[in-house]
């Protein structure tokens, strides 16, 4: 099986087939992530499609001394807050007239609201067995107990297999603040499955 | 959080120590009661996660694909998502017909001034979020750890 590497390299050399399969690849993982950021689907699948038309646009930035699904991660994140940011007062839940409304000019229109307002805790999606609606209804309310800086670290970490010190060039914020928020997000964690453990 | 080996525990639990501190870090967490909750909270809410992890839906991945090599919207991608956002627009253009077939002609509404007023607002609205991002990222690592500290104190007392 060919590394994420190598299909990186011969994407750049035309192979669109080998874009197709680093998407297969990373298909359950981002899409995952995403839709705890996002907390809806139709969000989430907004984000996934623009991530890699992002990753196809910006290839040449990939530096191969780090691992693809740190870069890729990263290019997803960015694009998550950009939307999550974009989302009109009225429209924290993405359902069909608002995923219109926040491209109504044609141009993404930033709300002007901070980070702490607009990254939701995950809501329940379709649920395929009890055990996994029982997993979901305790992971997301142990999730919502987290503070939207620590929730992003903490699912970043969980997803991406980026290391700690990666999520920190991601963010911007220095390894220590990452530190502090993963420590703060395993504590609550831990007090709020206490009783699942 | 009571235990100032914490981070090592943390670090250790993703497998980022080196070997030397990794086996002090488990020497330790195997002998302090709050690390080896920390690490059971860690493997609960993986375990979790995996657990309810939602699938991406069938044909994203294929939608995907088309936008990223065309650069735009591939039809694809249209049938997995624009039909949302053609849905709303088809739904305005058929109120705006029955409006016009409703009602005798009138003047047109001042559309442009309205839309100009709203886009200042949305600069002005942008240049205020960006202001605030600019402060909060500048404080947050003092904060996040003199919370941190604060919460333990609070906890030891
Ligand atoms: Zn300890």
């Amino acid at each position: 099986m060919l590394s994420d590497a190598e299909l990186v390299r011969s994407f750049r050399g035309g192979d669109e087939a080998a874009l197709g399969e680093l998407i297969e690849r990373h298909r359950n993982g981002l899409y995952a992530y995403l839709r705890r950021l996002a907390g809806d689907a139709a969000g989430a699948e907004d984000m996934f499609q623009d991530t890699w038309v992002k990753v196809a646009r910006n290839i040449g930035a990939y530096r191969e001394e780090s691992k693809f699904s740190a870069w890729l991660f990263s290019v997803a994140h960015n694009t998550a807050m950009d939307a999550l940011r974009r989302r009109r007062p009225d429209s924290v839940s993405l359902d069909a007239a608002s995923a219109g409304d926040t491209m109504r000019h044609g141009v993404p229109v930033p709300s002007g609201r901070p980070l702490s307002e607009v990254i939701g805790s995950a809501e329940p999606g379709p649920e395929s067995s009890y055990e996994a609606a029982e997993s979901r209804r305790a992971i997301d309310g142990a999730l919502a107990a987290l503070s939207p800086e620590q929730r992003e670290v903490f699912l970043l970490r969980h997803y991406s297999g980026m290391s700690f010190r990666e999520i920190a060039e991601t963010l911007g914020v220095p390894i220590g603040t990452v530190l502090a928020r993963a420590s703060r997000a395993a504590a609550k964690l831990r007090e709020k499955l206490a009783g699942e453990i | 959080m009571s235990c100032d080996k914490e981070g090592k525990t943390l670090l250790l639990h993703y497998g980022e120590l080196p070997p030397g501190e990794a086996d002090a870090a488990r020497v330790h967490a195997a002998s302090c009661a709050d690390c080896r909750r920390l690490l059971a909270g860690l493997e609960k809410a993986g375990a979790l996660l995996a657990a309810s992890d939602p699938a991406a839906p069938a044909g994203l991945a294929a939608a995907a694909l088309e936008r990223a090599v065309t650069g735009g919207q591939g039809l694809l991608s249209w049938l997995f998502l624009d039909w949302r956002r053609a849905a709303v627009s088809a739904a305005a253009a058929v109120m705006m017909v029955a409006v016009f077939r409703g009602a005798a002609p009138e003047p047109v509404p001042p559309v442009a001034s309205a839309a100009t007023i709203e886009e200042g607002l949305e600069d002005l609205e942008y240049s205020i979020y960006q202001a605030r991002m600019d402060f909060s990222s500048r404080d947050t690592q003092d904060f996040d750890y003199k919370y941190a500290d604060m919460e333990s104190r609070k906890e030891s007392v």
